[in-house]
């Protein structure tokens, strides 16, 4: 099996060339025998060669009788077979086999109605067994190259010819994807749109460090969520959430095995799903955001498939999300492309049962070949729009929204006990006072309006941002003479107000508090509980930079058994606080 | 009913109705129980979670070389205890205790039941420096009388 590249020895490659295929008298070329692969400039100088012969050799039944069979343009690279059907019925055209073993430009024949361009993919693969992917017009190309066919050099991994159109129409604007999706190896994308000659393709590929687990075993992986589509999440716990278009849950597993998981469903050869698509066409994310306004019809569908003409081009594209479901209130869509080109502004885009028409630039991605960018081990570095959970993040990730903005999940600690040695020990823990060994009891004071009933407790000062979000704010009625602080269950916070828990001891200000009186917020001020030693007791804040030096008690009063009271005390550092406290009987 | 406790003022109060009458006005607070209820009320969401420690116990010593040795009763943390008024006399029974020391007086006759035994003194005969001169002093004036030298 020989390569012929196009500074190949002339008579040897034209030779090589006439011995496989036959050039019958009506212009037909057809493949006889052989292993050799050409560059397509050998396909002229080969037809040049029997045209300009007095008598035919051969298989060929051309010679200097028949008219013209080809032109070259640019170098060799564009070869034109000619169409003499009028004047000579002779029409020089090849078939998909004989361009299987062409590559180095492009050919045209049927007076241009049929044209296969030339596609070189360079770069670099890890593993000797990838296989790039071909897609042309949402369809997998079927592969004759293997792990790569005439690489005439060190940086070429594939040289081909593709059919980019036939009987007149180009073949989805002659657009192809050239797709490297090995397992255990990173991921490559590259578009590009062929024509006359030959078109450029770069695939680098590396070996992934964290995709390093069979495929049968990721794709045995349960219970992991995509849940696609538009979703606000609260990323940084500031109360502000932003706008991503899925929302992934490693529910059960890791992020590791979140990551391969979600590779697995685009690698080489899957028939999974990702976003509703088959994960050999899926790129990585959309390709474009589109604002919309005008409307018809009723609600989008997560993941439908969605089409609209731009310039007589029918194209069709993936829905991954709306900013509202329902068409009269969306004002922007996110589509991966299928096919055609990109919208342009009053181009109506129809789903099944919904439509509305651009409105304005669509802005273009250059999605990530992985989807979710790169998870290094220990951390995310999320690609565009990508959500997770609020649990499956940690502080050293970093997440982009659709906005472009990129957010960084909060520190948040946890603060633990663990008791041994009573049945129901109640524990308090409270930020130390700045002067005393005691706890700080007025961090805070009552603010106006907290009547009986409310549902909220506000208090003068901004909430510490270092607070629990749910526990319990403590207050003394001073002006009402009380002698002890009273607790107040909250379920969250934000600014200067308590929501009180709804299904806790307090759903509601159990008496009007009077504006100054004094509040402090436990860090705990709850029951360890479990069946058995060592009975926990936890809660979590969001921790601040600067650390918190804690002081309380564990206490187990039972009139039964009273155990003695153990003090404790810690540091909340970056690391949360865990302390282990053993009560003694008394 | 039930202590009740000031813990913004530090002051617990005990009613007659927990103590146990001996006769009329008389009462014995058996410490046991003083100590559990005020551990209960230390313990509790509602009363004093989050309030600093009121009494410190220090257990018994049962069975020590053929005798069990009461337990100690300290109120700490700058706490005080007062009696119900209209009480006369309430025993202290069952630990050694200092409620006499941190008592609020309301009109109440308190009767410890405190008992030493052995106790730790200072090395010697125990007589100051300022013992020998008190005691000079008075020798003094009780031989001399209390006039004036020059």
């Amino acid at each position: 099996m020989a390569i012929y590249d196009v500074d190949a020895n002339a008579t040897t490659a034209v030779t090589a060339w006439l011995a496989q295929y036959k050039v019958a008298s009506n212009g037909t070329i057809s493949f006889v025998s052989g292993t050799d692969t050409f560059h397509v400039w050998w396909l002229h100088r080969a037809l040049q060669k029997i045209a300009w012969d007095f008598a035919i050799s051969g298989d060929d039944e051309i010679n200097l009788t028949k008219p013209n069979p080809s032109t070259s343009e640019a170098l060799g690279t564009i070869i034109n077979l000619l169409n003499h059907t009028t004047d000579f019925s002779v029409n020089y055209q090849v078939d998909a086999t004989v361009m299987e073993q062409h590559f180095g430009g492009s050919v045209t024949y049927n007076d241009g109605d049929d044209e296969y361009g030339g596609l070189i993919v360079l770069g670099t693969v890890n593993l000797a067994s990838t296989e790039l992917e071909i897609i042309s017009d949402n369809a997998l190309l079927t592969s004759h190259w293997s792990t790569g066919k005439n690489q005439t050099d060190s940086q070429t991994l594939l040289r081909i010819c593709v059919k980019t159109r036939t009987s007149g129409a180009d073949i989805d604007g002659k657009r192809v994807i050239v797709k490297a999706n090995e397992w255990f190896d990173t991921y490559a994308v590259w578009r590009t749109t062929l024509g006359l000659g030959e078109k450029v393709a770069a695939i680098n590929t590396a070996n992934d460090p964290q995709n390093n687990t069979a495929l049968a075993t990721v794709q045995g992986y349960a219970g992991i969520l995509e849940n696609a589509g538009y979703a606000l999440l609260d990323i940084q716990s500031d109360g502000n959430p932003q706008p991503f278009y899925c929302e992934w849950d490693y529910a059960g597993n890791d992020n590791t095995a979140l990551s391969e998981w979600i590779k697995s469903r685009m690698v080489r050869g899957t028939s999974d799903t990702i976003f509703g698509l088959d994960g050999s066409f899926f790129t990585g994310g959309p390709t474009m955001q589109v604002p919309v306004d005008t409307d018809t019809g009723t609600v989008w569908v997560q993941n439908e498939i969605v089409t609209w003409t731009e310039s007589g081009v029918p194209s069709s594209g993936v829905l991954i999300a709306a900013d509202d479901m329902t068409s009269s209130g969306t004002t922007a869509l996110w589509l991966h492309i299928l096919t055609g080109i990109n919208p342009t502004d009053g181009t109506v885009i129809t789903g099944a049962t919904a439509s509305n028409a651009v409105n304005g630039s669509v802005l273009t991605y250059t999605p990530d070949p992985e989807h979710y960018g790169t998870w290094t081990g220990t951390a995310w570095i999320g690609a565009y729009g990508v959500g997770f959970v609020a649990g499956n993040l940690g502080t050293n990730d970093r997440v982009i929204d659709l906005d472009g903005d990129i957010l960084a999940p909060p520190n948040n600690v946890s603060i633990s006990i663990s008791t041994n040695g009573a049945v129901d020990p109640h524990v308090f823990l409270a930020v130390k006072d700045g002067v005393l060994n005691a706890p700080d009891y007025t961090d805070n004071t009552v603010g106006a309006g907290n009547t009986s009933g409310n549902s909220v407790f506000v208090v003068t000062s901004a909430i510490d941002p270092a607070t629990p979000p749910s526990g319990s704010v403590l207050v003394l009625d001073t002006t009402g003479g009380g002698v002890t602080y009273e607790e107040l269950e909250y379920s969250s916070w934000n600014g200067s107000t308590y929501t009180l828990d709804v299904g806790g001891l307090t759903p509601t200000l159990p008496k009007t508090y009077t504006s100054g009186d004094p509040t402090f917020t436990a860090i705990l001020y709850d029951s360890a509980v479990g069946g058995s030693d060592p009975r926990n007791i936890s809660t979590s804040l969001i921790y601040q930079g600067s650390t918190i030096d804690v002081v309380g008690w564990v206490r187990h009063g039972d009139p039964a058994a009273p155990n003695k009271p153990v003090p404790i005390s810690g540091t909340i550092g970056p690391s949360g606080l865990n302390l282990t406290v053993t009560l003694d009987a008394e | 009913m039930a202590y009740s406790v000031d813990y913004i003022q530090k002051i617990v109060t005990i009613p007659a109705a927990d103590l146990a009458v001996i006769s009329g006005n008389d009462y014995n607070l058996d410490m046991a129980d003083f100590h559990k209820e005020i551990r209960r009320l230390e313990w509790v969401f509602n009363s004093g979670l989050w309030a600093i420690q009121i009494l410190d116990h220090t257990i018994a010593k049962l069975n020590f070389a053929g005798a069990d040795y009461a337990p100690f009763d300290e109120i700490i943390n700058g706490y005080v205890v007062q009696f119900e008024a209209g009480i006369e006399r309430v025993n202290l029974l069952g630990s050694n205790n200092n409620l006499v020391d941190i008592l609020v007086y309301t009109g109440v006759s308190v009767v410890p039941s405190n008992s030493a035994g052995l106790q730790v003194v200072a090395t010697g005969s125990g007589v100051t420096a300022q013992d020998k001169i008190d005691i000079a002093n008075l020798s003094r004036d009780t031989i001399l009388g209390t006039e004036t030298f020059p």
